[in-house]
């Protein structure tokens, strides 16, 4: 498996929910490709913004129906949110508010 | 914040103004805590956005509405820190913004002229005799008589002296200035001093039930301008002749025309009237002519953007009553005149400075008194008409005007109209 982190990492995630996990936990979250592991994902991160990462976790979260005036039921797609928790002291400084 | 003041060509001043840094970053923190407290992001509440993302959200527009804002906010500031006494609306160039947020911009501007002095003596103002003569009251009442006349149809053909009653048919207009071709009815008063004189010469001697061509041709300089210098043929059929009857010069006729007891009093009644208006007019001559001189004596510099806006406002009132007019032309042709009237204005506001006239209670119970004679109405009415009408100021204006032209025509020398 390719350990690009610009195919691996799709974007970071800001809400007022994960603007606390950072401040609290020093943890950033991203939407990442579905096929990507714990693993893959820790590599990723150290490499694209050169920081230590200590854990990492992830879910998929599911689409959901939705549904266009009587049109049958459709799904949007599913996909992957990992919490990347980083080394205390460490930042990732392009995403700090 | 640092102002220079330059001084350009006439009244133009240039205001180059500095805003330092650490008022443009308290305005633009501000700002953007405001902004922060109103919008909402995609992922967070209302007001709950961390002020980085607001910042790459919005801060550029931010940033340039704080240096408008500034600029309205420091622009006074320069005023009042110069005393400038400023005639226009600035038009702010140059606008030079620092890495550091610190900024400036130039500022033009048009100021009222520094007037040392307004001079206002040897101004010579030409007086008429105001009062009224017997023969104008004669002629007063001459035309009080013919107002009041009394119509006695006659049978016998039409003199010069008589109202005639015409069906008339246009039969020939080459220019086509009238659209209406039949005028039944037509009531022509021979003896009016504006009654054509095709109709004064030609109708006499005619009888009722008479028929004639009469060719009219009007004077280039008709009042209708589109009958002016147009010639027009009418059959008219005299329908029929009515004898004018004036009333006798009486108690009676006096106290019917202008509710006087008596003719004596009726003449005199009417002399005062002539005499009244004789004066107003002279008084518009005086204010005429002072007005003129005054503008010669003091030549102060007007500023452009005021005559601007008085040719403005003159268009816009030709526009408003829908004549045709070429802008160049009437902007030429206003141009002096509007010069002379905004001079004028500058010149007797510093002059009641100068001489410390002043518009007084005592003034405007004047203005309320002359109304309530002329209105009928009482002192309380008048003060609240006044009041809504939103034009207290204008009376002020125009007593204060009033007051300074009767200073200047209270030291002229005056001197009588050669005869």
């Amino acid at each position: 498996m390719s350990h690009d982190s610009r195919q691996l990492i799709y974007s970071h995630i800001a809400t007022e929910r994960t603007t606390d996990l950072r401040t609290k936990n020093n943890e950033y979250v991203f939407r990442v490709a579905k096929k990507a592991n714990k693993h893959v994902i820790k590599k990723a991160v150290e490499n694209a913004f050169k920081v230590k990462v200590v854990n990492v976790r992830t879910l998929v979260v599911p689409g959901k129906t939705r549904r266009v005036g009587r049109h049958p039921e459709g799904k949007t797609v599913s996909w992957k949110k990992a919490f990347v928790r980083l080394k205390d002291g460490e930042v990732i400084s392009i995403f700090e508010t | 914040m640092k102002v220079e003041v330059t001084e350009l060509e006439g009244l133009y001043r240039e205001l180059a103004v500095e805003v330092p840094q650490n008022r443009f970053q308290e305005e633009l923190d501000k700002e953007l805590e405001q902004l922060r407290l109103r919008v909402t992001l995609k992922g967070f509440r209302k007001g709950k956005a961390p002020m980085n993302m607001i910042k790459s959200n919005y801060g550029e527009s931010v940033k340039s509405d704080v240096i408008d804002k500034l600029i309205k906010a420091t622009y006074p500031e320069a005023i009042s820190s110069q005393t400038l006494k400023v005639a226009s609306p600035p038009q702010v160039t140059d606008l030079k913004i620092k890495d550091d947020g610190s900024f400036s911009y130039k500022a033009k501007v048009e100021v009222f002229p520094d007037i040392k002095k307004v001079v206002f003596d040897g101004i010579k103002l030409t007086t008429t005799d105001t009062e009224a003569s017997d023969a104008e009251v004669d002629e007063f009442i001459e035309t009080l008589r013919d107002r009041r006349a009394e119509m006695r149809e006659v049978d016998r053909a039409a003199t010069a002296d008589d109202v005639v009653v015409l069906d008339m048919t246009k039969v020939k207009d080459p220019k086509l200035a009238v659209e209406q071709t039949d005028f039944p009815e037509t009531t022509v008063d021979l003896s009016h001093s504006l009654t054509l004189k095709e109709f004064k010469e030609q109708i006499p001697g005619m009888k009722a039930g008479e028929e004639k061509d009469i060719a009219v041709k009007y004077a280039d300089d008709y009042s209708d301008s589109r009958l002016a210098g147009t010639e027009i043929t009418y059959k008219a059929r005299l329908k029929s002749v009515k004898e004018k009857i004036l009333p006798e010069v009486d108690d009676a006729f006096a106290k019917a025309a202008a509710e006087a007891e008596t003719v004596l009093e009726l003449r005199l009644k009417i002399r005062e009237e002539i005499k009244r208006q004789k004066e107003e007019s002279q008084n518009r001559s005086f204010k005429t002519q002072i007005i003129t001189q005054m503008n010669e004596k003091n030549p102060v510099p007007v500023p452009e953007s005021m005559i601007e806006n008085y040719l403005h406002s003159v268009i816009e009132d030709l526009t408003r009553q829908k004549a045709e007019f070429k802008e160049d032309e009437i902007r030429k042709m206003y141009r002096v005149m509007g010069e002379q009237t905004i001079r004028w204005q500058l010149l007797y506001h510093q002059l009641a400075e100068q001489e410390k006239i002043e518009v007084l209670p005592s003034d405007t119970e004047k203005v309320i008194g002359r109304m309530t004679r002329q209105y009928k109405i009482t002192g309380e009415q008048a003060k609240e008409a006044m009041l809504r009408s939103n034009r207290a100021d204008d009376i002020r204006e125009s007593l204060l005007e009033e007051k300074v032209l009767d200073l200047i025509s209270g030291r002229a020398k005056k001197k009588p109209e050669k005869k």
